[in-house]
């Protein structure tokens, strides 16, 4: 078993993590930058896009025989075929009328088939390139060196800085460009400016995931990120942490596995790229389904609570009707008669009432409390002023604001209460002539 | 008693892109005036309200703005665009809406300061959006987008206000309160553009009239040249032919059709 | 069998091409003596058609990026059944997988599982539209590539399939890419109402009683 400091030691296990880290680090952060325009499948065209500068740049280093590796000709290939594919994706959606998608489609197709040909013609020519090449294509994470880490480093760094000194700008031309541009924010390079970061950590990004997953770092960090806030420096923030994270979790769950499913015998060696890729889909589907103010599962949650609420507080309700014709002494029998609970459910919500102090249980029979008596008053207190609202201002007919009066009895706010008392001028009857408790919950 | 021009169109043309075509459009507007900019669906009311403040470049012509030309004016230049115009699920407050009316003064560097902040609470008042300062700008309804873009102009303190469609899918009462803030500004003296489509307000409210269609039919006091005679010029059918007869220009220059 | 293309250049070609199109129509030529050039021109244009049709539906519905989608979560469709056809029927060879049958129910799978994701993520997790297709993808072609590796150990499959291999396609392949041509071209017609109708504005289609999702 693998230490967790080995990762950050070992020289042949430090290159890709902590080099993927920085490279999550870097695209969540540039990846923001087209996730709040809704522009992310900007990181796939421009991806895909590349692959032709990129075969083209590994064979001109082998044309001048440089090492490989984060070599310079790569990287200008990258770059400028990536450029070449954003400036006609412009050129479409200003001049022609394609709409985003189509152009983004239209160019991915159009570059990387010319990449694939490319590629074809290398492989029965030059075949020990043609693995090369490949290696980009999927990304080849676990053969980065120090090297790799130092390019990385100064890469998260500067776009780190970048965005910190021209924050301003940045969130007004993301938000609105036309008012940026009018009220003088916008400085023309700016926009070139950020284009470039987001080109620059694709073409780095392919290093290690490679060509067609690259555009997942650019999406899923800030998906993940957006659950958790609302402003968009912490967005920045929070995204880097999540793909930060994502490079080094899918560097160590590639690792654990390898080991783990080689030891049935034969070596087996997990990819890394793909495994960023899916830690980071993870992350993003856990911030979707559980982050506290959004995620899916704790609406669910709360929708529940709700649920139970307001059947505690129906049953009250019902107690506190009878206990109002007279009775005092209720059977279980007489309070679920008109629900359609079994007994048994019927008791365990009853025994809630009971912790709440609304009613208390003797010899099978259930009383109500004080605190009920209140608390069950003010919720009919909250219906009949609903009812009279919905009669008296809104013009409703009277038979019809029993179902809403229902529904709001639970829903209404002390605060809103208050709006209503006043709204009403302190009512005392509702619109079928019964009395309307006082906010203390007590018939006068 | 004439006060210096406020704003002076000379013979602006435009033609770009998707953008309806402007044709040689000349006015003058005084300071101080609370301005309509009227005319149909596709008149270029947008169109003439961005080549002013330089978003579109114009094939020709010159604007000027008391004199100065945009360059000079620009941090004294506040503009509302479209609600519509906006992707109201970016990550942004209330708060951070309003302090962007700043940015523009404090340029590349500065940060906001106290004082900005607490401008931004003001201003936030004066269109009583006050206890919405942290609230992300998604749950808004359409008056209260309106009003934050409205406290966003107002913060930058300018001396020109551009609007475009301030009116449009708002309630009563914000569109009332918006009514009140623009006269208040009048009043002292800022010059007031406003693209809108409610004629019957353009009546009782405003003091001056651009009357608009991919040319100027008119432009001038609401009380000498907001006319029924001028209206239906502007609105009416002779102006069809106009369209047409741009679409045809368009179509020999460009080399194509863009229809 | 010879090809009769072997020593042809690119120009001579053509004619060569069309005469012999002509012979097999005025039935001087038999279907089974096609070289296999003219069995991948005609797959491919059977493709094309099929891409072209429903192409234009997806470019109106401004879901292009979906078509990019599915040529990427294929691959998992295709280890799924790589996988399917190995533990059911112990078929090890590659052969069972990659033929055209199998690439289908490939397709098939991969098809319903991009889309019912996408629209998970859009529609119930209220994710952005671009978001959602980008990330649903690449994460659907990394478990993919994480498969082949674990099972086959052989990234020829991927390579294959992100390049495409036309020299594989036989003269059988031929009957059901036009199968499913045909199939396309008359669900086209017998549906062209609905779609044009959904395509345009689905609150209409909603209430003539054409459910979008369902088309």
């Amino acid at each position: 078993m693998i230490t967790l400091d080995r990762f950050f030691t070992d020289p042949i296990l430090r290159g890709p993590t902590i080099g993927c880290m920085l490279m999550g680090f870097a695209c969540a952060f540039v990846g923001v930058l087209a996730f709040v325009r809704k522009r992310s499948l900007l990181g796939e065209t421009l991806s895909h896009a590349s692959y032709p500068g990129v075969i083209v740049g590994i064979l001109l280093s082998v044309f001048f025989q440089k090492e490989e590796g984060l070599s310079f000709f790569i990287l200008i290939g990258g770059s400028l075929s990536a450029f070449l594919g954003f400036w006609l994706v412009d050129l479409l959606e200003r001049k022609e009328r394609i709409t985003s998608d189509g152009s983004l489609c239209l160019v991915l197709v159009l570059f990387f088939g010319v990449g694939v040909l490319l590629a074809s013609i290398v492989q029965s020519s030059h075949p020990h390139l043609y693995r090369q090449i490949q290696s980009y294509l999927y990304g080849q994470a676990a053969t980065m060196g120090d090297s790799h880490i130092f390019f990385y480093a100064f890469f998260a760094a500067f776009v780190s800085l970048v965005v910190t000194i021209f924050y301003k700008e940045i969130l007004a031309l993301s938000f609105n460009r036309e008012y940026a541009q009018a009220a003088g924010i916008l400085s023309p390079w700016l926009n070139f400016l950020l284009f470039f970061l987001i080109v620059l950590a694709v073409i780095i990004g392919i290093r290690s995931v490679g060509v067609i997953l690259m555009s997942a770092m650019l999406i899923a960090p800030p998906l993940a990120a957006r659950q958790f806030t609302d402003k968009l420096s912490t967005l920045f923030l929070l995204s880097g942490i999540f793909g930060m994270g994502s490079g080094f979790l899918g560097n160590y769950f590639s690792l654990l596995f390898s080991d783990l499913f080689s030891q049935t015998g034969a070596h087996l060696s997990f990819p890394t790229g793909p495994m960023i890729v899916v830690v980071s889909a993870f992350l993003a589907a856990l911030s979707l389904l559980f982050a506290p103010k959004k995620g899916l599962i704790i609406c669910y949650c709360r929708m529940a609570l709700f649920r139970i609420i307001t059947i505690q507080e129906n049953l009250l309700k019902t107690s506190w009707h009878l206990s109002e014709k007279g009775k005092n002494s209720l059977s279980l029998d007489q309070i679920g008669e008109n629900y359609a609970f079994s007994r048994i459910t019927l008791r365990v919500f009853l025994a809630i009432l009971q912790i709440k102090g609304w009613i208390c249980i003797k010899n099978k029979k259930y009383h109500l409390q004080p605190l009920g008596i209140k608390r069950g008053g003010r919720i009919i207190r909250l219906h009949r002023l609903w009812e009279l609202y919905l009669v008296n201002s809104l013009g409703v007919g009277v038979d019809c604001v029993h179902k809403s009066a229902e529904e709001m009895e639970h829903i209404l706010t002390p605060e809103l209460e208050k709006q209503l008392t006043i709204l009403l001028d302190n009512p005392k009857e509702d619109p079928h002539a019964q009395p309307i408790p006082d906010s203390e919950g007590m018939v006068v | 008693m004439k006060p210096a021009p406020g704003l002076k169109i000379h013979q602006l043309s435009v033609n770009y892109d998707k953008n309806p075509v402007l044709w040689d459009i000349s006015l003058e507007v005084p300071a101080g005036k609370l301005v309509a900019i009227v005319g149909p669906n596709g008149a270029g009311k947008s169109t003439l309200m961005k080549s002013i403040l330089g978003l579109i470049p114009p094939l020709s012509g010159k604007v000027s703005f008391s004199g100065l030309s945009l360059k000079e004016i620009r941090k004294k230049a506040a503009y509302i665009p479209q609600k519509e115009s906006v992707d109201w699920d970016f990550p942004l407050t209330v708060f951070d809406l309003v302090l962007m009316g700043r940015f523009g003064r404090l340029g590349l560097f500065k940060r906001p300061s106290k004082q900005d902040r607490e401008d931004v609470k003001k201003y936030l008042k004066m269109v009583n959006l006050e206890g919405f300062s942290h609230r992300q700008i998604n749950q808004l309804s359409g008056g209260q987008k309106q009003r934050a873009f409205l406290a966003r102009a107002l913060i930058q303190e300018a001396d020109f206000y551009f609007m475009d469609e301030p009116l449009a899918a708002i309630d009563v009462e914000t569109s009332q309160a918006i009514i009140a803030i623009l006269k208040h500004l009048r009043d002292q003296g800022k010059t007031i553009f406003v693209v809108l489509h409610d004629l019957e307000i353009v009546k009782e409210v405003f003091d001056w009239v651009i009357l608009l269609n991919l040319r100027l039919v008119s432009c001038g006091p609401v009380s000498e040249v907001f006319t029924k005679e001028i209206i239906h010029k502007t609105y009416g059918k002779e102006t069809l032919f106009l369209e047409e007869a741009a679409k045809l220009a368009e179509e020999k220059t460009r080399g194509y059709s863009l229809t | 069998m010879s090809n009769p293309y072997t020593y042809q250049d690119f120009f001579s070609f053509f004619p060569l091409f069309f005469r012999r199109i002509f012979d097999l129509l005025t039935g001087t030529l038999s279907w089974s003596e096609l070289a296999s050039d003219e069995i991948q021109i005609f797959a491919l244009i059977g493709i094309a058609i099929s891409g072209g049709m429903v192409g234009s539906f997806l470019i109106l519905r401004r879901m292009a990026m979906v078509a990019n989608a599915l040529s990427h979560t294929i691959l998992l469709g295709i280890v799924l059944v790589y996988l399917f056809f190995k533990v059911l029927f112990h078929y090890d060879d590659l052969y069972y997988a990659l033929s055209i049958p199998a690439l289908l129910l490939a397709a098939l799978l991969a098809g319903l599982l991009t889309v019912i994701l996408t629209e998970f993520f859009t529609h119930k997790l209220k994710v952005q539209e671009d978001a959602s297709v980008g990330l649903v993808f690449t994460t659907l072609f990394a478990i993919g590539i994480i498969l082949v590796t674990l099972f086959t150990r052989n990234i020829h499959i991927g390579t294959e399939l992100v390049m495409g291999n036309v020299d594989g396609i036989k003269r059988g392949d031929l009957h059901l890419v036009f199968i499913v041509v045909g199939l396309n071209l008359s669900l086209y017609f017998l549906f062209f109402k609905g779609l044009k109708i959904t395509t345009f504005d689905p609150q209409l289609a909603k209430t003539l009683g054409f459910p979008p999702p369902v088309i």
